[in-house]
């Protein structure tokens, strides 16, 4: 099964082989280990495209899940997956609370400040440390801001912009 | 070994003079410090501090629940490159 990746998601990483019967450790980049609970086959990029493989079991095992895949038997076989992405397609993309959103809708967004007008435009975001950061290109300048709601006033997606309060020297 | 409860915690006291200024004045400014190693009081809770990484100074809103531990642990110094296109990695707006 090989098809376009336009339309697809990354939901998680292989880290490596667990045992000898060819299951796989997986990292969840969503944190939400449920995520594989109705999900039937994931798919792997590959030079032609996407191929698909029908997942038969997984497991709770820290910090992630493992799971085995059918067709992949040997640790031989699952070695040829580590390192590699897993993919699903775009239509089984998880709804997020309202104040969660996908990294990949915020980057690009342009960001306004409530008394200022136009701060500049999101490049990237940052995990880790006390909150997310949201990294901001004002020109050459780069204005970091905490993902908190004192800061973040209102998350449009529609309209492609961002309202926040800047504080002083920020 | 863990630090002696007679000398309290570790709180730099250049930054805590600001902080103290800025709820006297009851304003919100963003303090920008080397400080890594201050303990975080109660004082600055509702402040944001900007905590130097070794490049760059990472704002750091201060709640509640930081209280008690050092500055540094939320200013990462090490930088994650995760998945570059579409992936479903999350960001949360904290209350």
């Amino acid at each position: 099964m090989a098809v376009e990746s336009d339309s697809y998601i990354a939901v998680g990483k292989v880290l490596g082989v667990f045992g000898h019967q060819g299951w796989l450790k997986i990292l969840v980049y969503s944190g939400n280990l449920d995520r594989f609970d109705h999900v039937k086959v994931i798919f792997f990029q590959s030079e032609s495209g996407m191929s698909g493989k029908v997942l038969s079991q997984y497991r709770y095992r820290k910090p992630g899940l493992i799971m085995k895949l059918r067709g992949v038997d040997t640790p031989e076989s699952a070695r040829l997956l580590q390192g590699k992405e897993i993919f699903l397609p775009d239509s089984e993309q998880l709804e997020l609370p309202d104040d969660q959103y996908y990294i990949h809708d915020l980057i690009g967004l342009q960001v306004y400040d409530i008394e200022a007008g136009i701060v500049g435009e999101v490049v990237d975001v940052w995990s880790g440390g006390a909150s997310d950061i949201l990294v901001i290109r004002a020109g050459r300048k780069e204005i970091l801001i905490p993902a908190v709601a004192e800061f973040i006033k209102e998350v449009d997606l529609n309209a492609g912009k961002i309202l926040v309060r800047l504080w002083e020297e920020l | 070994m863990a630090r002696s409860l007679k000398k309290g915690p570790y709180i730099d006291t250049k930054l805590m003079e600001k902080v103290e200024k800025l709820n006297q004045d009851n304003q919100k400014k963003v303090i920008k410090t080397w400080a890594r190693r201050s303990t975080i009081p109660p004082e600055f809770v509702g402040h944001t501090i900007a905590v130097h990484n070794g490049i760059k100074f990472i704002p750091v809103y201060v709640t509640e629940n930081m209280v008690g531990h050092k500055l540094g642990e939320f200013a990462i110094t090490r930088t994650f490159r995760g998945h570059a296109g579409k992936s479903e990695r999350v960001a949360k707006i904290q209350k």
